[in-house]
């Protein structure tokens, strides 16, 4: 499977790469382009790669599952929030090349006087500037996400629009016609895989709508929702995986939010969020009530022990909340009836708070599983593991059996703890490629 | 960890970027 994913993997950085550096390829082939000096063909060489990657950002949150699964959703958010800085370097850079050639240059930012190709590109830089300057400062300004992430669309295509305008009216790169008729494609591509997003995906989940069958209270201020499909066509998961609920809305509010899967894999009729109260939506998503029509769009996500068949050990570690995705696992596994030895570290404030405690008890019945509980705030006559997980908590439980085995560790829970954890897992010599984990910074 | 990838990647194509931006406009330039 991991031959299979590594695989497509390198498929797809290839044809990225190749759909990146054709700009470029086009410009150098064909004949009649008017000859300019180094500087100006460094600035538009810079510009057509940076366009280039930016309108494959509209693939990369596509959330197409083919291109997500090798990979993984939160990498390929993190490399679109990257990549898109360094493209936007690269176009910033072509104005600013220019300008150092001539400052002739510099009048045709005045709009008002400027011809329409240099309008175009003058507003698409502009607009440019707006989007990364958002995405990047939304936190800060307080930008509700929802409201963000339908103008992050909206200005994006039209920021493209307008580059396609001005490289059009230019002429000069692009003089043949079959060179002009590839970038209206590229800019036809871009208009598809936003009306699919916006329009196609979300009258397609629309369609499948799911109801809430339970919701169970649970420990740590999380309740657990049980939810199946109206029209029992439910989406097969692999256990860790997560999926976009959005509850109160249609699909094209675009206000969904991301929850791992809590119930096991091999039951994927009725699947089950356990969500604590962490935000307003998370506040709010207790008071749901069953019978209520919610949407559901799944399964995403790479983080699965399914991934690593060969894996004949587990350590599972959590952090609060972060128990959910390997709860789903647990489940899952005792389902299958898996009888590899599995360690599950549980990091929490108190034992009070300690999600799934009681569930935990009857799956090490049917689990090779021992559970060790460690705890900040103790109880009185706790003899367990108390405080953060440190170096020395890893090596008394991680024995010599499991470390001899091929044994493969799963970190979830939140961004200080598996920073922290993951650094101690390295310093007890647990090889990087058996430490997974998956970080959600949509 | 898994993000360091991410990372490289963005920096090879990058650098790749303005090799070939360099390359082009050396060999096309008057």
């Amino acid at each position: 499977m991991k031959t299979k994913y590594t695989l497509l993997g390198t498929f797809w950085v290839i044809l990225y790469c190749f759909l990146v550096f054709t700009p470029l390829l086009i410009l150098i082939l064909g004949p009649g382009q008017v000859p300019r000096v180094p500087l100006q063909n460094i600035s538009v060489g810079l510009a057509f790669i940076g366009l280039a990657i930016m309108g494959l950002q509209f693939a990369l949150t596509a959330r197409i599952k083919p291109i997500e699964r090798p990979f993984g959703s939160d990498l390929v958010y993190h490399y679109h929030r990257q990549i898109g800085i360094a493209a936007f370097l690269m176009i910033f850079a072509h104005p600013i090349l220019l300008f150092v050639l001539s400052t002739g240059y510099l009048s045709l930012l005045n709009i008002f006087t400027s011809p329409l190709r240099a309008k175009a590109g003058v507003l698409s830089l502009l607009l440019l500037v707006g989007v990364v300057w958002l995405a990047e400062f939304r936190s800060k300004l307080k930008i509700p996400y929802w409201f963000w992430k339908i103008w992050h669309g909206i200005i994006a295509i039209l920021t493209m629009g307008l580059a396609i305008i001005h490289i059009l009216l230019n002429g000069n790169y692009i003089n043949l016609p079959w060179k002009q008729q590839l970038w209206i494609a590229y800019l036809v591509v871009w208009v598809l895989l936003l009306v699919y997003t916006r329009i196609i995906y979300p009258i397609k989940l629309m369609r499948n709508p799911y109801q809430v069958v339970r919701v169970t209270p649970e420990r740590g201020s999380s309740s657990s929702l049980r939810l199946k499909s109206i029209k029992k066509s439910s989406f097969d998961f692999h256990p860790g995986q997560f999926a976009w609920l959005t509850a109160w809305k249609t699909p094209f509010s675009d206000t969904e939010h991301p929850f791992s899967l809590s119930s096991s894999a091999e039951h994927p009729e009725q699947i089950e969020m356990t969500i604590k109260k962490l935000g307003k939506f998370t506040t709010s998503i207790q008071e749901v009530k069953p019978g209520q029509q919610v949407y559901v769009d799944g399964a995403y996500g790479s983080f699965s022990c399914d991934r690593y068949p060969q894996a004949t050990a587990l350590v599972l570690i959590a952090g609060g909340i972060g128990i959910t995705p390997l709860m789903s696992t647990l489940r899952t596994l005792a389902d299958r009836g898996d009888k590899r030895p599995i360690l599950l570290l549980y990091a929490n404030r108190d034992w009070e708070n300690v999600t799934f405690r009681e569930e935990l008890e009857p799956l090490k019945q049917k689990l090779n599983l021992k559970v060790v509980h460690i705890l900040e705030q103790t109880p009185q006559n706790w003899s367990g593991e108390t405080g953060f997980i440190t170096p020395e908590i890893l090596n008394r439980h991680i024995d010599s059996g499991m470390r001899q085995a091929e044994m493969h560790v799963f970190l979830c829970g939140p961004k200080p703890m598996m920073d922290a954890v993951g650094k101690h897992l390295l310093a007890v010599g647990i090889p990087p490629a058996k430490i997974h984990s998956e970080q959600f910074a949509f | 960890m898994r993000q360091k990838y991410s990372k490289l990647l963005v920096y090879a194509i990058t650098l790749l970027a303005v090799a070939l931006t360099l390359l082009f406009a050396f060999t096309r330039s008057v």
